[in-house]
């Protein structure tokens, strides 16, 4: 018998093998990525929707790794005080050197008890030739303002701080805040949640914004007219405003302060606050009271775009599976 | 001078405290990324179902102060624009009087956080407050208490009662009033020996001190 006769068969069969485990992968990589494409189909195909199903995936795989630690804000200044009222209180020697004539003013406006002698004391350094100076002046004047309830005069303080140029950005999210703060008093949220994500973006361990945009993000929810990739980006930032507080605070019962605020309301408005009201039980260690409100999240339906509501109930059956103990991530 | 028996001691040392230092180095090695990534906080949660305390919220914008002092039949408002009189008039010295005490400012040498910290202590002269005001009553009272109302609403001032131990009965019928009337205040109490301290540092804002 002619070798070549057995040879030639031999080939082909090594190669059907060989594209039999080529197939065999591309099939297991299909199965094992159909989440991805369930979520473009509930949200559409859009860049839009790619970029927030990539950024909400990613916070629940970092979830799964991590737990709640993944959603501490990096920092590596240990001189971080997350409820100073000024971004100078909340991290140490932000100051260079400094007029004595200037920070007496400073001090002076802050010991007196007169809205008007303080306007007086700190009017003047508007001007100054140091821009530190300046911009904290105007800072000044824009909190004076908000304390005073006359939030048009503290918008534009805060703008005046803005426009100061060539300052750390971590400087501005006070300026951001006040103006965010600003806005959410007059009911325009917003304006209020751009300012707030400019404010974190620029000082992530601010707590009273991040605090504040939980709020503003719970009530931007339960507004009409807002895409599914909108929806899915704010809940993904109010579950990472949740996982900061406590530890910007180092206090961790924060997660079931917060979950019992936003629980109080008399009915759930949506699906996306049932999450975070669960979340904040679940890391409190409140896991009974988590599942309740977990399980009752389904009856909210309706409230928000479709596929947005149809991912966050996904994770919500997600973490009532029984395989989750006390804990466990996330 | 050293001997040939001394120096295997002397190696020997240093081997030792080198050991030492690799071991303490270790040790911080491993303990430290723990402490970076977890946080000194970030203990596990227990389980609780018991009852529910929520804390109360600090206000982002608080409002204004102004002090009252309340001795016995006696409620004076502190002079707080005097001592910023006198603290302008005479920047470089750390303390100084006024008609109702003395004071003591204390700037820190560093500016280390806000360009505006400071705290001032202020000791009271209680001749000088009994001398200066008239004995208090129930007129005083309603007086008093539809003038705060009027400033909590053009300049959002809110009070801040100073109370003496002596001052308590004196203070019960403004605090009952204030209370119906749902005027937002404050009340500290005072020990006679001691001054009152006010100012603005880091600390207020790592304690749950600065509730308005």
């Amino acid at each position: 018998m002619d070798p070549r006769c057995l040879g030639t068969p031999l080939m082909p069969r090594l190669a059907t093998l060989g594209l039999l485990m080529v197939l065999g992968g591309v099939l297991w990589g299909l199965a094992r990525a159909p989440d991805r494409s369930a979520a473009l189909a509930e949200l559409g195909d859009s860049v839009e929707a790619r970029q927030s199903i990539a950024a909400w995936e990613s916070l629940w795989s970092e979830l799964a790794e991590r737990g709640v630690a993944a959603l501490n804000p990096a920092t590596n200044d240990a001189s971080r005080r997350a409820a100073g009222d000024t971004v100078f209180m909340r991290y140490r020697n932000l100051w260079g050197p400094i007029d004595d004539d200037a920070r007496l003013a400073f001090q002076l406006a802050a010991l007196s008890g007169d809205p008007a002698r303080k306007l007086a004391l700190i009017e003047p350094l508007t001007r100054s030739e140091n821009p530190l100076i300046r911009f904290r002046a105007h800072l000044e004047l824009a909190r004076l303002q908000r304390r005073l309830l006359d939030f048009e005069a503290a918008r534009m303080a805060a703008r005046a701080a803005l426009a100061v140029p060539d300052l750390p950005e971590r400087l501005s999210a006070d300026a951001w805040f006040i103006l965010a703060d600003s806005a959410w008093e007059q009911d325009r949220l917003d304006e209020a949640e751009i300012a707030l994500n400019a404010a974190i973006a620029a000082d992530p361990g601010f707590w009273d914004a991040r605090r504040l945009r939980l709020e503003v993000l719970a009530r931007q929810l339960a507004r009409p007219r807002q895409t599914g990739a909108v929806c899915l980006d704010r809940t993904r930032r109010m579950i990472e405003d949740l996982g900061a507080l406590p530890t910007l605070a180092e206090d961790q019962t924060q997660f079931r302060d917060l979950a019992d605020r936003f629980a109080r309301q008399d009915t759930m408005p949506h699906v996306a606050l049932a999450l975070i009201v669960g979340l904040g039980y679940r890391w409190s260690g409140d896991t009974e009271r988590a599942r309740v409100i977990l399980e009752n999240a389904e009856r909210l339906h309706g409230q928000l775009p479709h596929g947005c509501e149809r991912l966050i109930l996904k994770r919500i059956s997600g973490l009532l599976e029984p395989a989750s103990t006390p804990g466990q991530p996330p | 001078m050293e001997t040939e028996e001394q120096t295997p001691s002397a190696f020997l040392d240093i081997a030792t405290n080198l050991l030492a230092i690799l071991l303490i180095l270790t040790l911080f090695a491993l303990a430290a990324p723990r402490q970076f990534t977890e946080g000194a906080s970030q203990l596990p949660a227990r389980p609780s179902t018991g009852l529910r305390f929520v804390a109360p919220q600090r206000e982002r914008f608080p409002p204004f102060s102004r002090f009252y002092v309340v001795l016995a039949d006696r409620v004076t408002v502190w002079d707080q624009e005097a001592v910023v009189a006198a603290l302008a008039a005479a920047p470089h010295t750390h303390s100084g009087t006024t008609r109702q005490g003395r004071f003591d400012w204390q700037p820190e040498w560093l500016v280390t956080r806000d360009i505006d910290g400071f705290q001032l202590r202020f000791w009271f002269d209680r001749d000088a407050l009994l001398s200066q005001s008239t004995p208090w009553g129930v007129e005083q009272t309603e007086r008093l208490v539809d003038e705060l109302a009027q400033d909590a609403a053009r300049n959002r001032i809110a009070p801040v009662f100073i109370v003496y131990p002596d001052g308590l009965e004196t203070f019960v019928p403004i605090y009952e009033r204030l209370q119906a009337r749902g005027q937002r205040f404050r009340w500290f109490t005072q020990r006679p020996d001691e001054p009152l301290l006010i100012g603005r540092h880091v600390a207020q804002f790592t304690h749950y001190s600065l509730y308005w």
